[in-house]
């Protein structure tokens, strides 16, 4: 039996594409780049809201977060361990922390609370406790209620 | 009784009874499943036959994070009609994420003798990771939950530019385990 020469040559050509296919097996089958990131996160300063100030929007603003005593002691509160106050009995304060651009450490925020117990016995007695809160774009205005326990 | 007949029975008893102990706890370990924790882990199927490339950008600040190019399937062995699946479990920083995907294969000629880029889609896709470890829940592959994940379908080659000849094995059952050790060997 004998092959025509365009047979044979389309069967050469398959022979190409099977030996082809075979010959890229050495590709991975998936190639990953990855590409560090050009923006440096920032740490834009802190800043103080009045809550009833007539002049700035408060509703739905998601970088606001208030702290509220819900104690008759002293709170001492450090936030991500540089701005340090401290909240009297039964008052409030509020904040406008810089919003999440895409990197977690920026929203991510780190609160320590300590509280004085002064006892007639055994001098003072600190209670120290640590939480995080988040700040996200679509997020809400945030109030913590801070007891002393 | 025939020493095949109690074969048979004791493999049929054999499989009945590794049927009902399979699908349920065996130990107190397997009472408490470990479902997935970590709400960055995701799920990211590329369904079809055409290679891709997808540009994992970041939504907020528009910058190119990472790239990935997937080499597609062969479309000479297919399984009811479709490639095989592609499955890939990674992770991504919190936040919105934009997906740019460019799907593509090359054709080859005879005279001249080449290889022509054909570009077959060019489509977006959003994920958002946020704090849910199980927000993303698929069914069809991986059969867990995931913090997120992205159905991708990179679409098949046309038979005309594949000129060689193509096998479709169509079956269901436990022939799918056969068909993906032939696909194993195929890779």
């Amino acid at each position: 039996m004998k092959l025509p020469k365009t047979c044979a040559l389309f069967f050469c050509f398959i022979l190409l594409v099977v030996v082809a296919e075979c010959a890229a097996t050495e590709i991975p089958q998936l190639v990953i780049k990855k590409y560090p990131s050009q923006i440096e996160p920032t740490h834009p300063p802190l800043q103080t809201i009045k809550a009833d100030d007539p002049f700035y929007s408060v509703a739905g603003d998601p970088s606001l977060v208030t702290f509220t005593s819900a104690t008759d002691r002293k709170l001492h509160i450090t936030i991500d361990d540089r701005y340090k106050f401290y909240l009297p009995p039964g008052k409030s304060k509020c904040f406008a922390f810089p919003i999440n651009s895409g990197r977690e450490d920026i929203a991510k925020h780190t609160v320590r609370v300590r509280v004085e117990r002064l006892t007639q016995y055994y001098g003072s007695w600190d209670t120290i406790r640590t939480f995080n809160f988040y700040i996200h774009l679509d997020g809400q205005p945030q109030i913590f209620y801070l007891s002393d326990r | 009784m025939k020493t095949r007949t109690k074969k048979a029975l004791i493999l049929g008893f054999l499989v009945v009874v590794l049927g009902c102990a399979g699908t349920r706890p065996i130990n107190q370990a397997e009472m408490w499943p470990k479902f997935n924790t970590d709400p960055a882990k995701g799920v990211v199927i590329l369904e079809g036959a055409a290679s891709c490339t997808i540009k994992f950008i970041n939504a907020t600040t528009n910058e190119l994070f990472m790239e990935w190019s997937d080499r597609g399937e062969s479309p000479a062995l297919t399984f009811n009609g479709r490639a095989p699946t592609r499955v890939y479990i990674t992770a991504l920083p919190k936040g919105s994420w934009k997906l740019e995907i460019e799907t593509f294969y090359y054709q080859n000629y005879i005279f001249p003798a080449s290889r022509k880029l054909i570009s077959l889609y060019r489509y977006t896709a959003g994920v958002w990771v946020g704090n849910d470890p199980r927000a993303f829940s698929d069914r069809q592959y991986t059969r867990k939950d995931w913090g997120w994940g992205v159905s991708i379908y990179t679409g098949d080659i046309p038979q005309y530019d594949y000129q060689s000849p193509t096998v479709d094995i169509q079956t269901t059952g436990i022939a799918t385990d056969a068909v993906n050790f032939v696909r194993s060997l195929f890779r």
